[in-house]
């Protein structure tokens, strides 16, 4: 009886073993898609269903459903335009910057001289700094009194600049901290793409009498494409994210002249307590870097 | 002989270029960290000082005062756990999305680990709220498995690929069931990209300021909010800021000296 009964037994277990081995598509991603469906997809579902409710945290316990009143505030709303434009303006102006000082080292670090890869360690110090370590860093040394920065201004000739607090320079500020920050980034994904670069139709392109540049612009420049393209990508999706360095640095200000969309996100909900209205914004925000995202996969499957 | 004279100023010249690109991706490093040493009235001197006696007093006020210790361990444990978990579904997942060509999930992955978090997080908000997650850890471990999921998947699938069918089918051949075959033939092959994974992910937890800002309270404060509480309403304790970023900076530095080939491949291949 027993006999038969662990017999019965392992033979389930067997049956088990072979049903498993048939669904692992499946049973080897379930914990995946618990973990992604609880982090991820359902907050986003939550977070667009807020973003059609009013709901002022403070005063309310629960959200008011069902408006399209947020969507339509945001588009009247000036702070939020303006946080718009300024993204995109710092995106392409830091990632313009990034990109071509990045190129540069990556291609300087390319020739083969002694100690190289020294600098591209120390290049990725910037990049594993905590970000917020990085904005309290530079907030000192921009200060305005006793800031190194406007100290340097000085020797070199220029009279002392409010880095932090001119409206109209506050950006170009954080600029310099992001190219600071993440040029590293540009310069390791780019000299990634050149080592693995055939060296064959250089020396053919030689051989059949290019000159460097020539060589540079149609024999290098199109083989590691693919890696420019996600490097900039990754880096603008990166620079639309921007908040920690931001935050830290100014918290949006002066009169907001320094907030992206995430800081204005972020102080929407969490500072002033428009649940509703914040949610709005950041499902904005999310459609955004969700186009972006899809012009970085097309990119990919074209190749 | 001609040949030498000409590369030797070359190399001069390669070396001079890196080395004042250097001193701009250094200085501010190096600018924290005497100022961190200086006494309060030489950090607010104009001009700047260069020289002077170093003092310990910022460091140990950072720790007595604003317990930035508590926040490091806090910080730490957070990580830690987020990134194992992640590890451990990464593992498993990263393996069927490959073998299986699911490449709509995939692409799902990719779409997950750009996106702007504090999406997830306004609504995980709204529901810890109500729930008394709150400064717990679990419940910041809980979201910071929106940052370790899907970059360690991302990464792990690229180790994954590199890894020959031939290996896993001879096994099934011999009578290997295929989940056998997973945990003794692919899972000892992808230790490397669990190192480089887990290392990419660990610091991405580590640098997280927002989750810790919305969802952290007295009891879980972690690293970056901590140093963010340095600074006080009215004045700001410029020593003290100095000190905290010296203490978190210096980990960093070692951890980028120690790791960086795992660190340059978890980057290019999360990349490309």
């Amino acid at each position: 009886m027993l006999r038969k009964c662990g017999h019965n037994m392992r033979e389930r277990l067997r049956s088990f073993g072979e049903w498993a081995d048939l669904q692992i598509k499946w049973l080897f991603n379930l914990p995946l898609f618990m973990a992604l469906g609880l982090t991820v997809f359902f907050p986003i579902a939550y977070a667009f269903a807020l973003s059609f409710s009013s709901w002022f945290m403070v005063a309310n316990p629960s959200p008011k459903w069902f408006t399209f009143g947020n969507y339509i505030k945001l588009l009247g709303d000036r702070r939020f335009i303006a946080a718009v434009i300024r993204t995109l303006h710092f995106t392409s102006t830091a990632v313009g910057i990034e990109f071509i000082l990045g190129l540069a080292i990556a291609l300087l670090l390319n020739y083969e001289f002694k100690g190289r890869k020294i600098y591209r360690v120390l290049l990725l110090i910037p990049m594993m700094c905590v970000p917020m370590v990085i904005a309290l860093m530079w907030r000192t040394m921009f200060n305005y009194t006793f800031g190194v920065i406007n100290y340097l201004m000085e020797v070199v000739g220029f009279s002392k600049i409010e880095f932090l607090g001119n409206p109209k320079v506050v950006i170009f500020s954080i600029v310099l901290v992001d190219v600071w920050q993440w040029t590293g980034f540009i310069t390791i994904i780019i000299l990634a793409g050149l080592y693995s670069m055939p060296k064959a139709p250089l020396e053919a392109a030689l051989m059949d009498g290019a000159n460097r540049r020539q060589c540079f612009i149609y024999v290098t420049i199109p083989s590691i494409r693919s890696h420019i393209g996600a490097a900039v990508i990754l880096r603008s999706i990166g620079a639309f994210k921007i908040f920690e360095v931001i935050w830290g640095m100014t918290e949006g200000g002066p009169n907001f002249a320094s907030e992206t969309l995430y800081p204005f996100t972020y102080a929407h909900t969490f500072r002033y307590y428009y649940i509703g209205y914040g949610s709005a914004a950041g499902v904005v925000f999310f459609l955004i870097i969700l186009g972006i995202n899809m012009i970085f996969i097309y990119l990919r499957r074209s190749k | 002989m001609i040949r030498l004279h000409r590369k030797v100023p070359k190399v001069l010249l390669y070396h001079s270029v890196m080395l004042l690109i250097c001193i701009f991706f250094l200085f501010p490093l190096y600018y924290t960290v005497t100022n961190a040493l200086k006494v309060e009235r030489l950090i607010i001197a104009y001009p700047p000082v260069w020289s002077f006696q170093p003092t310990f007093e910022h460091f140990i006020k950072a720790i007595v005062n604003y317990r930035l210790h508590d926040c490091l361990v806090n910080s730490f444990i957070i990580s830690f756990f987020a990134t194992m978990m992640g590890l451990g579904i990464a593992a498993f997942s990263s393996y069927a999305l490959v073998r299986y060509r699911q490449r709509k999930i995939a692409l799902i992955i990719l779409i997950s680990t750009m996106i702007p978090y504090i999406i997830c997080i306004i609504p995980l908000y709204a529901l810890f709220y109500k729930v008394g997650w709150l400064d717990t850890y679990h419940g910041l471990i809980f979201t910071h498995l929106i940052i370790t999921v899907p970059q360690s998947v991302w990464v792990l699938m690229g180790f994954v690929e590199g890894i020959p069918k031939e290996l896993e089918e001879a096994a099934t051949i011999e009578g290997c069931s295929r989940t056998k075959a997973f945990l003794y033939i692919v899972f000892p092959l992808i230790k490397p990209g669990l190192v480089a994974a887990g290392i990419l992910c660990f610091s991405v937890s580590w640098n997280d300021f927002m989750f810790a800002a919305v969802l952290a309270g007295r009891y879980t404060t972690t690293a970056p909010l901590g140093l963010y509480n340095f600074l006080g309403k009215q004045i700001i304790d410029w020593g003290g800021v100095s000190a905290g970023a010296t203490i978190m900076i210096i980990p960093a530095i070692i951890f980028v000296l120690l790791i960086q080939k795992q660190l340059v491949r978890g980057l290019t291949i999360g990349g490309i």
